[in-house]
């Protein structure tokens, strides 16, 4: 479902993203981690087509993110972890208006449902800017999830949500994969990324330090104990 | 503790022009720079170190007016802030200071004290840049011959910083002491409209009391007065010192006898009240008991997400969280739900959404108070143009010719200011340029889409000022206005019109994709010499693109009229010059579109709004 194949980012001279490359297939959840300035950002920006790589193929559900851009991006949905809202759209009208853009003909039930999921429905009528930044990015997810996108990116999902929200969301992620879609997620939280994700990718100065299952990755870094925490597998694998 | 406040300035200033010297390793930061400091040498230092005779920026007339305008305004500014006080906190912090000063142990008048001298680095520069754009700085004969200041340079210039200094900063802490004072009362639940209504009464009768002191007086200016800032300087004083209006502009006189002064001596025997006047002001701020620190939290909380949404979370990292504290107040939703222009159907052009998007967007903005005040002065402004216009040219039916004047400086302004307040397309979505990326749309789809809506508003303008015309102007006012020639004519301005406005929309739009960073800095308050400088090639730059790319379709239109009106009569000529317009527009409209289109889907923005 998600193809990376010798993928590089390079801003000047500076280089972001180096020779990285691995898949993740349907139902499958990926963990992104790595200590700040790692490249986890400019990794998902490029995997969701926002910024060309400089070196690289990404396929996105069989589409080549250079050759057949709107294919690919047709399939994903990236979710930032700023909630970047159109400032004079209620939370409906976006709605509306990801439709349109998506040419989802039958939206209106799905998206009832989905603002009743995220506990939205009571704010339907609300520009964002009367919303708490937790409503924000549920609408955010709302919109993202509104053409039922087969690839799905998360860049710290759970800032900003309530202690339900997060469980929610979690929720949210793990069914979404068992529906099949393929999930990357970047995020610090460790302790997330143990209970959602079945593989992790370790980045460090732009390069991959590790990539495996969670159970491979912790094999490789355990140095024989048992029960090593992801925590402790990163410290281990970033120092 | 002010010790360390002053610390935490200095260090930042220091920072922030490193950063700037930094930055100029950037070519377009350095052309910035060097354009910015080459208008600061030829307009401002060359006329502080050469004479001012010749220089078309010199003291004259345009130098009296903009001091007399700039008086007249700071007078409205402070009858504003009594009658119609703003929402905005009577002292600003940033977020970062918020979030290090407020918990810590420090008073709140030591919180003042910070802001207050915070406020003194942007002072004592206006003071300054002033001082040299007046004129007053400069050294000329007239000025001697006037009795203006004599003595070294450096003393003329440092007295005239200094009485700019003072009127910044006793007017500046007038505002806040208003503010702080109306805060105060409406805290403590007064009826605000009553002190409103007393102090509309108490400016009425002290505007009124003005007038009847001055028309009493006999004092009238002569037209020598306004022929430079001196002559203008002198019969200001001889104003303040006459009895019931010197007894009125006491105040006034005060704040400005050290600008005013004529000589050295006068200068420091004026210093002392103005300086007085200004304790005065202090001890008012400072004195006033008013908790306002929730309005500086919420204000700060705005314009950090303001920031945030441009260029958070584009660096590559995390963005801070909103930590929306409990005892902070939620910023207040400044705008509410417009009706939909249309219903938009789920399926169809996409490009149509961003229409849908960007009229909503744009209904919302054309509510707000700015725009239909904008609008009113531009209104009113063409109006005194056209009537000046008609008025000198024209002795004929005025009637039916004042409206058609107004219609061509209206056509005029509409295209040339029109894209400039308009600005919902792109550049209204800059910060979501991200979210846009990621949709399945190629990107002249998106630029299509987000043109739309300003095309099609400037466009509704434009036409009315073409159908004005063509109603009222007849055969019997202008001989060639036949009806067959004004119906082609006003058909023909109507097509082509959106396209004119297309090709204006894309000069902007384009900038702002090409360098994101002068774009940015152009919409932000400050930014040193080098920012002044890549806003003034910014806006010369979309004026010279704007005249090339009209430039081939005007010439295309007078060739083929000129060319063709005597073989198939002006009406054909016309239809046909039309339609060369309209190709050569087109196709560079079209070309406009995609390349825009293709810019935006490369470009990061990331890398381009890093300092």
């Amino acid at each position: 479902m998600i193809e990376v194949e010798a993928l590089a980012k390079r801003y000047g001279s500076f280089p972001a993203v180096n020779n990285l490359s691995f898949s993740v297939g349907p139902g499958e959840v990926l963990g992104l981690v790595g200590p700040n300035g790692a490249g986890k950002t400019t990794t998902l920006r490029c995997l969701a087509g926002i910024i060309p790589p400089t070196e690289g193929v990404i396929r996105i559900a069989g589409h080549d993110m250079t050759h057949s851009p709107i294919e690919a991006k047709r399939a994903l949905a990236f979710l930032p972890d700023e909630p970047r809202l159109f400032e004079y759209l209620t939370v409906r009208q976006h709605l509306a208006f990801v439709a349109r853009i998506y040419g989802i003909a039958e939206y209106k039930p799905l998206g009832e449902e989905l603002l009743e999921e995220l506990e939205l429905i009571d704010k339907a009528d609300q520009l964002p800017g009367e919303l708490s930044r937790g409503m924000r990015q549920k609408l955010v997810i709302a919109c993202g999830l509104l053409h039922a996108p087969r690839v799905i990116f998360f860049d710290e999902p759970l800032t900003g949500l309530d202690p339900l929200g997060i469980r929610r969301m979690k929720d949210s992620i793990l069914r979404r994969a068992q529906q099949g879609a393929a999930i990357v997620l970047s995020s610090h939280l460790l302790h997330l990324l143990e209970e959602v994700c079945s593989h992790v990718l370790i980045l460090k100065k732009g390069e991959k330090v590790a990539g495996g299952t969670l159970a491979e990755v912790a094999a490789r870094f355990s140095g024989g104990e048992t029960h090593v925490s992801l925590e402790e597998v990163f410290i281990r694998a970033t120092q | 503790m002010i010790s360390a406040l002053l610390y935490l300035r200095l260090t930042s200033l220091s920072n922030q022009i490193l950063t700037r010297v930094r930055r100029l390793r950037q070519p377009k930061y350095l052309l910035g720079a060097i354009a910015g400091a080459a208008y600061i040498y030829f307009f401002l230092i060359r006329r502080f170190t050469h004479a001012s005779a010749g220089s078309p920026f010199g003291p004259g007339t345009a130098a009296v007016m903009a001091i007399l305008f700039l008086s007249g305004l700071a007078i409205l500014r402070i009858a504003v802030a009594w009658l119609a006080p703003a929402r905005a906190p009577a002292f600003r912090y940033s977020e970062a200071e918020i979030a290090f000063l407020f918990p810590a142990p420090l008073s709140r008048r030591t919180l003042i004290h910070y802001r207050l001298l915070s406020s003194q680095f942007a002072i004592l520069f206006s003071a300054f840049l002033v001082a040299l754009v007046s004129g007053q700085a400069s050294i000329s004969d007239s000025a001697a011959a006037s009795g203006a200041i004599t003595g070294s340079t450096v003393t003329k210039v440092a007295i005239k910083v200094i009485g700019w200094w003072i009127l910044f900063s006793t007017f500046s802490l007038h505002l806040s002491a208003t503010s702080l004072t109306l805060a105060r009362l409406r805290d403590r639940g007064a009826r605000i409209v009553r002190w409103r209504a007393a102090a509309l009464a108490v400016i009425l009768l002290y505007v009124g009391a003005l007038v009847g002191a001055a028309v009493s007086s006999g004092r009238s200016p002569e037209a020598s007065t306004f022929e430079d800032v001196n002559g203008l300087v002198a019969f200001v004083r001889a104003n303040l010192e006459t009895g019931l209006l010197g007894w009125l502009l006491l105040p006034f006189k005060v704040a400005t006898g050290p600008f005013l002064a004529t000589n050295t001596g006068e200068f420091f025997l004026s210093l002392g009240p103005a300086l007085l006047l200004l304790v005065i002001h202090y001890l008012w701020v400072v004195r006033v008991e008013y908790a306002f620190e929730e309005g500086s939290i919420a204000s700060a909380e705005r314009a950090g997400a303001s920031a945030r949404s441009l260029a958070g979370s584009l660096d590559g990292g995390p963005v801070p969280l909103e930590t929306r504290d409990p005892a902070y107040p939620p910023v207040p939703a400044k705008d509410r739900p417009v009706r939909e222009p249309f219903r938009l159907a789920p399926v169809g052009r996409p490009e149509t959404a961003f229409l849908w998007k960007n009229i909503l967007s744009l209904q919302n903005s054309l509510a707000t108070r700015r725009v239909a005040l904008t609008a009113l002065a531009i209104v009113a402004w063409i109006a005194i143009l056209g009537e000046r216009f008609l008025h000198s040219r024209h002795s004929g039916p005025k009637e039916a010719l004042l409206p058609c004047g107004i219609c061509a400086l209206a056509a005029f302004y509409i295209l040339l200011l029109g894209p400039q307040l308009i600005r919902q397309d792109l550049r209204n979505d800059l910060h979501n340029a991200d979210l846009l990326k990621t949709y399945p749309l190629r990107g002249w789809q998106v630029a299509v889409g987000e043109l739309l809506a300003p095309t099609l508003f400037l466009s509704g303008a434009l036409w009315v000022t073409i159908l004005v015309p063509a109603f009222l102007l007849d055969a019997q006012i202008v001989p060639w206005m036949t009806v067959s020639f004004r119906l082609v004519s006003a058909t023909c301005l109507g097509l082509i019109a959106p396209a004119v406005c297309v090709i204006q929309l894309l000069v902007p739009n384009m900038l702002m994709i090409l360098f994101p960073g002068w774009y940015q800095a152009s919409r932000t308050r400050g930014g040193g010499i080098e920012m002044m400088g890549q806003r003034m090639i910014f806006v010369f730059g979309q004026l010279i693109i704007a005249i090339l790319a009209l430039g081939p379709a005007l010439l295309a239109a007078a060739l083929l009229i000129f060319a063709s009106k005597w073989l198939i009569g002006t009406v054909a000529a016309v239809v046909l010059a039309t339609l060369a317009v309209l190709a050569i527009l087109g196709g560079e409209a079209a070309v406009g579109v995609w390349v825009l289109g293709d810019r935006f889907e490369k470009f990061d923005l990331s890398s381009e709004l890093k300092p």
